[in-house]
């Protein structure tokens, strides 16, 4: 058994005192800054990458497997005691977690939640563990084609899953392609979209972009429109879980992993569909049908398993492919990149200690994440309590911070600011900002690959469809793009056109 | 009257924004050379089809949206949907970043951070004088030297250069 071994060494690697330290610490302030409002995980992560550029790659990422889960977890306690989640995989939990701090048992939600957390994260941990070193097996041999085929997919169901108007998602993605074609063509030598400017010959710094879509926008648009009269605050009360939530809580737990893995692993857009599955599936199968609405336990303990689990599977593909297939995947990406590493399959052969270590500090962030959590929640609720004129002050000084020392120029300050007004205005208009970061990273391998394809075969385009693997993925591709058009199209044959849709 | 309502059809705006990128983008490309040496598409190519959906997308959304079509502005912890977009604060806000990125190198790192930190906040109204002063001078201190002495990144001294 390799993986075992790699995985014994993986541990040996994370379990020595400095690196248990970095553990801890991108576990508690990666729940920490996940907690505030309005940060999510995506933006966690961005936000704290600039913490990790002194540390060596291990280290790097060993704190970040804290921070991934971390940020990850910080989320639920804001939209149970908040009702305001920050991102969609979270609202599920809103829905019934809110209800249940309303009846005075946050308690008892947030343990749900957190118990739920730590056995989907340990279970799909595992599943990660035993599936990437098959996948990666497997991917060796996938050609530049097939690569292509897999981002033309990747791109097509980020642009249709996050975010509710597909037109927008597609505009979303321009956008990251367009900003990931500034700079100097890596083939040719030729600049390309620069405007002349000597700065932006090396290209638009994906971290830059990813804090400025994410944080930047976020700080503008809360700016624009800020509540004054902050959304009320639910007291982590009640008693802690009893004997009868737990009896109700594990069967959730482990539905929700199994439906959040494989989600996960899909290009399909990361933890919002299966979490909606695994409330729709808790609530026919409870035998308390009545209780959903009204603070249901399994209404949060399966949809906060499936997130958790959703966020492991979201790792084999970014390891194994270098496929990121949510917005905080990209931004996971980018900090591999930052440190010269391209995920992908020949990631587990060039620096295979450095991801067994990733590996195991999977498994002990989540540990850590247990048995932080239990105790400090009280502590996490007061973090919500942050006056937001302070907060935002706080995420705009951080986010310039971060871009200034990638490469120490005020002139990536300058682009942070300029990109983080699209971000406003995409914001506004109800553009999502996931597929621009993904846009943005995969636009460029894309292009590579698509060159590399044609120029082995010598401009034959049929090599895009030539091997199995390119057919089968490019007809679900053209599947994607058919059955809404054939569907409106028969629609609107069968019946008089639905009169335009206002808004309330 | 709701915000929603208010929006109106200002989403066209950056709809043509997008198509007028692509046009944009398809001549930036079309000045690029494909070396002989280079296979079958060269450099051109992605500008061009990205620029080309650019431009189809920017009129499908500008259409979609004089034909009525709205998607739901982001939701968030702190965003009150009913508000208007504040426009003074966002001026405001806009002044002050494009001053901190003018005055970062010369003047240094700490003190045009205290004066981001305190002009943000000062902006989302924090009036309390005495924590916004406490704040925003706490804040930016602990950062500066958590991330100059701990972690050992350089950021700019500036005026204080002979202080610090």
């Amino acid at each position: 058994m390799d993986s075992i071994d790699a995985l014994i060494r993986g541990f040996g690697d994370a379990l020595t005192p400095t690196y248990l330290l970095y553990a801890l610490a991108g576990v508690l302030i990666g729940t920490a800054v996940g907690v505030l409002p309005g940060i999510g995980p995506a933006m966690t992560v961005a936000l704290l990458l600039p913490i990790t550029f002194t540390l060596d790659p291990t280290g790097a990422f060993i704190m970040f497997a804290g921070i991934y889960y971390g940020g990850m977890y910080g989320g639920s306690t804001t939209s149970i005691l908040l009702n305001t989640p920050g991102e969609a995989s979270s609202i599920v939990t809103a829905l019934e977690g809110n209800q249940m701090a309303r009846a005075g048992r946050g308690a008892a939600a947030l343990a749900t939640a957190a118990i739920g957390s730590f056995v989907a994260g340990t279970l799909a941990t595992v599943a990660l563990t035993l599936l990437a070193p098959q996948v990666a097996g497997l991917a060796v041999k996938l050609g530049p084609q097939d690569y292509f085929a897999l981002m033309v997919l990747a791109f097509l169901t980020v642009s249709a899953v996050l975010g509710s108007s597909l037109v927008r998602g597609i505009a979303s993605l321009l956008i990251g392609l367009t900003l990931g074609l500034v700079g100097i063509d890596s083939l040719t030598g030729q600049a390309r979209l620069t405007l002349g400017v000597a700065q932006l010959a090396d290209g638009v710094d994906v971290v830059v972009v990813a804090v400025a879509l994410f944080a930047v926008g976020e700080a503008l648009w809360v700016a624009s429109r800020l509540r004054h009269t902050p959304a009320q605050l639910l007291p982590a009360s009640g008693p802690w879980m009893t004997r009868e939530d737990l009896r109700r809580s594990w069967r959730p737990w482990l539905r929700g992993t199994a439906l959040g893995f494989p989600f996960g692993t899909l290009p399909a857009g990361g933890a919002e569909i299966p979490t909606f599955l695994s409330y729709a599936a808790e609530k026919r199968l409870s035998k308390h049908p009545e209780e959903f609405g009204h603070g249901a336990i399994e209404g949060v303990a399966g949809p906060e398993a499936a997130n958790n689990a959703a966020a492991a599977g979201v790792l084999v593909p970014l390891l194994t492919l270098g496929l990121p297939t949510s917005a905080t995947a990209a931004v996971l990406l980018a900090a591999f990149q930052q440190y010269g590493l391209q995920p992908g399959p020949a990631l587990f052969e060039s620096n295979g200690d450095l991801v067994w270590a990733l590996l195991a500090s999977l498994y002990i962030g989540n540990v850590l994440l247990l048995l932080l959590n239990l105790p400090l929640a009280g502590l996490w609720v007061r973090l919500l309590r942050i006056p937001r004129p302070y907060l935002y002050a706080g995420i705009l000084m951080f986010a310039a911070l971060g871009s200034y020392t990638i490469n120490l120029s005020a002139v990536d300050v300058a682009l942070l600011f300029a990109i983080g007004a699209i971000g406003f205005g995409m914001r506004r208009f109800g553009w999502p900002v996931g597929p621009a970061v993904v846009g943005l990273i995969l636009g460029p391998v894309a292009e590579q690959q698509l060159r590399r394809a044609l120029a082995i075969s010598q401009g034959d385009v049929s090599t895009l469809w030539s091997t199995a693997f390119s057919a089968v993925v490019l007809t679900i591709c053209a599947v994607l793009v058919l059955t809404p058009l054939v569907l409106r199209w028969t629609r609107t044959t069968r019946s008089t056109p639905i009169p335009d849709e206002v808004e309330k | 009257m709701t915000a929603q309502e208010n929006r109106g059809r200002a989403e066209i705006v950056p709809a043509l924004l997008l198509a007028l990128t692509g046009v944009y983008m398809i001549a930036d490309g079309h000045s690029l050379r494909t070396p002989p040496t280079e296979g079958a598409i060269g450099p051109r190519f992605f500008p061009y089809v990205v620029g080309g959906a650019l431009i189809v997308v920017g009129l499908w959304l500008a259409v979609a949206v004089w034909r009525g079509d709205r998607a739901e502005a982001e939701q968030g912890e702190d965003v009150d949907t009913q508000a208007r977009t504040d426009w003074r604060t966002l001026g405001t806000l806009a002044a002050i970043m494009l001053l901190y990125v003018l005055i970062l190198d010369p003047v240094g790192y700490l003190l045009s951070t205290v004066g981001l930190f305190a002009g943000t906040a000062w902006t989302l109204s924090a009036r309390n004088p005495r924590s916004l002063v406490l704040v925003s001078l706490l804040v930016p201190f602990v950062t500066f030297l958590l991330f100059t002495r701990a972690l050992g990144v350089y950021l700019p001294n500036g005026v204080l250069q002979t202080v610090i």
